[in-house]
């Protein structure tokens, strides 16, 4: 798990804050005024409130309880309840380190990590959260009857290139659905699904509604289990 | 002797006396984690039973108090209550999915204001917050914030226009405090505002706001609008806060000179023990040290 999928590009416009959860690890995600990333502990140092919450000014994160600004460098630069105090240096959130690759944010919590794999001719179609297990949805996936996608339930195939990476492709069809997965918890979990870049925008749509269908169907069949 | 049996000795806030419903029916509720029935006799007594058994009640702040303790610590004194020219406000109830410590120690802080109550208490670029005074009183064993100072769009229902408001804390206990401030249509009183607070267990409370005003004008579902909208959004900040427990350890958050008022009521809940609803050290909960370098 060095590199996770967190995001799309596109749904993080610059001055925009996002949660995500990466293993145990809690994070704020987001971007300046000039479309600089960031990834971080989502706790504002000063009282433990998430910074999930907290609202972008410029290049700055500012915390939503008491607007404490901290730069990219997740160094805290203002206090406003003492406008002329230069904060000590020491005053940090903690940084991970964030990076943007086919359209997709990624972030690591490791020390060391390596560059995402994934191809560069893609476009996003969606992120998608499903309320079940991933070993659950993945077992759905597997089991999936493919007319969804396309009339033409021959020729699919998935390609499990990772534990959280899959391919699903019809070479008939010619059409290929890139699926990141990320796991949020032991009950909920995250697609990033992708196409091809030269994906009609037809089938982008069919292929976002078979996705809602994969969730209705995985939430579902969960729900049978679990009861 | 252990967080549980400090925080037993205390008179706790269970129901609005005019609220309980009439015989036969009860209130059920929680307190330090058990299980409470609030009962009205035919006769229109009160009761409070835990397992069968009576508990001890007090009558007092337009609220039923109730203690696990069979001798507890007196309740504390607000004198305003006497005053019977004040309107008397007891303002429902807000559950928080927080430590009852943190719902009390929002409830001392001013540099919020601008943030969290934008435009009513507090607006940018009025952000700074003047040194104020803290202390102990020792007779009283009580936290005391005074001199604290701080400009407001909308300081409460009957202000018109942006005023400085000058406030006074109390700390009395460790789930209870109680404010004076500025009042916005008279200069020789000040308007009492309290919260008290029910802790259901270490990391949910019930709070009780409480206000003793000097306004003729708000009718008494204004004011508790008003109150409820100021509660309402400190929760969204209360359930955010991470750990979800009040950590005592200065190097898991750090403070700077406006939250002299938090350094002292987390120090006082230390050195007398009051830990229900607190960490004491930072392995109590791992997440929460990811900020320990910051702090050297």
């Amino acid at each position: 798990m060095t590199n996770v999928a967190v995001g799309l590009s596109k749904d993080l416009p610059n001055g925009r804050v996002m949660r995500a959860i990466v293993g145990e690890q809690d994070l704020v995600v987001w971007r300046s005024k000039s479309g600089v990333l960031s990834a971080w502990d989502n706790r504002c140092p000063h009282r433990g409130m998430r910074l999930s919450h907290g609202f972008v000014r410029g290049e700055a994160l500012a915390c939503v309880y008491h607007g404490w600004h901290y730069d990219k460098t997740a160094t805290c630069r203002y206090i406003p309840a003492h406008p002329e105090l230069e904060p000590p240096e020491t005053i940090k959130a903690q940084r991970f380190s964030s990076t943007e690759k086919g359209g997709l944010i990624w972030v690591s919590i490791e020390e060391q990590s390596t560059e995402p794999s994934i191809p560069d001719n893609l476009k996003a179609i969606r992120s998608i959260s499903f309320a079940c297990p991933m070993m659950a949805l993945k077992q759905v996936i597997r089991d999936l009857d493919f007319t969804l996608v396309k009339d033409d339930n021959s020729g699919w195939v998935i390609q499990e290139k990772s534990d959280d990476q899959w391919m699903m492709k019809s070479i008939k069809a010619n059409i290929s659905l890139h699926l990141f997965f990320q796991n949020l918890s032991e009950q909920t979990c995250k697609i990033h699904a992708l196409a091809n870049s030269d994906c009609a925008p037809d089938t982008m749509k069919k292929m976002s509604q078979a996705l809602e269908h994969i969730r209705r169907l995985a939430e579902k069949h969960y729900e049978v289990v679990v009861s | 002797m252990n967080a549980l049996d400090h925080a037993k000795q205390y008179w706790y806030p269970v129901a609005i006396l005019d609220s309980i419903p009439t015989y036969p029916d009860v209130k059920n509720t929680r307190l330090l984690g058990m299980d409470i029935t609030i009962t009205r006799q035919k006769d229109g007594a009160l009761s409070v039973a835990h397992n069968e058994e009576n508990w001890l009640i007090n009558e007092v702040y337009d609220h039923l108090w109730t203690s696990p303790s069979k001798t507890p610590k007196p309740i504390f004194d607000v004198p305003e209550a006497q005053e019977r020219d004040r309107r008397f406000v007891p303002c429902g109830v807000v559950r928080v999915r927080c430590s009852p410590l943190r719902a009390v120690e929002n409830f001392l802080d001013i540099a919020h204001f601008p943030f969290v109550h934008t435009d009513i208490l507090g607006s940018e670029p009025h952000t700074e917050v003047a040194p104020y005074s803290v202390d102990i009183d020792d007779d009283k064993d009580e936290v005391i914030a005074t001199k604290v100072k701080f400009f407001q769009p909308q300081a409460a229902k009957s202000a018109s226009d942006g005023i400085i408001t000058d406030y006074v804390y109390r700390v009395p206990s460790p789930m209870n405090a109680i404010l004076y401030k500025t009042c916005p249509t008279r200069d020789d009183v000040q308007d009492v505002i309290a919260i008290f607070v029910q802790p259901i267990d270490e990391e949910t409370c019930d709070v009780w706001p409480w206000m003793a005003l000097y306004d003729d004008d708000s009718t008494m579902a204004e004011m508790i609008e008003f109150q409820q909208l100021i509660f309402l959004q400190d929760r969204s900040i209360l359930e955010n806060q991470v750990p979800t427990k009040l950590p005592l350890d200065p190097k898991m958050e750090i403070p700077t000179r406006a939250d002299l008022t938090s350094i002292a009521y987390r120090r006082w809940l230390k050195r007398r023990g009051a830990l229900y609803g607190a960490l004491l050290n930072t392995t109590d909960n791992p997440k929460g040290t990811s900020n320990s370098v910051a702090a050297e």
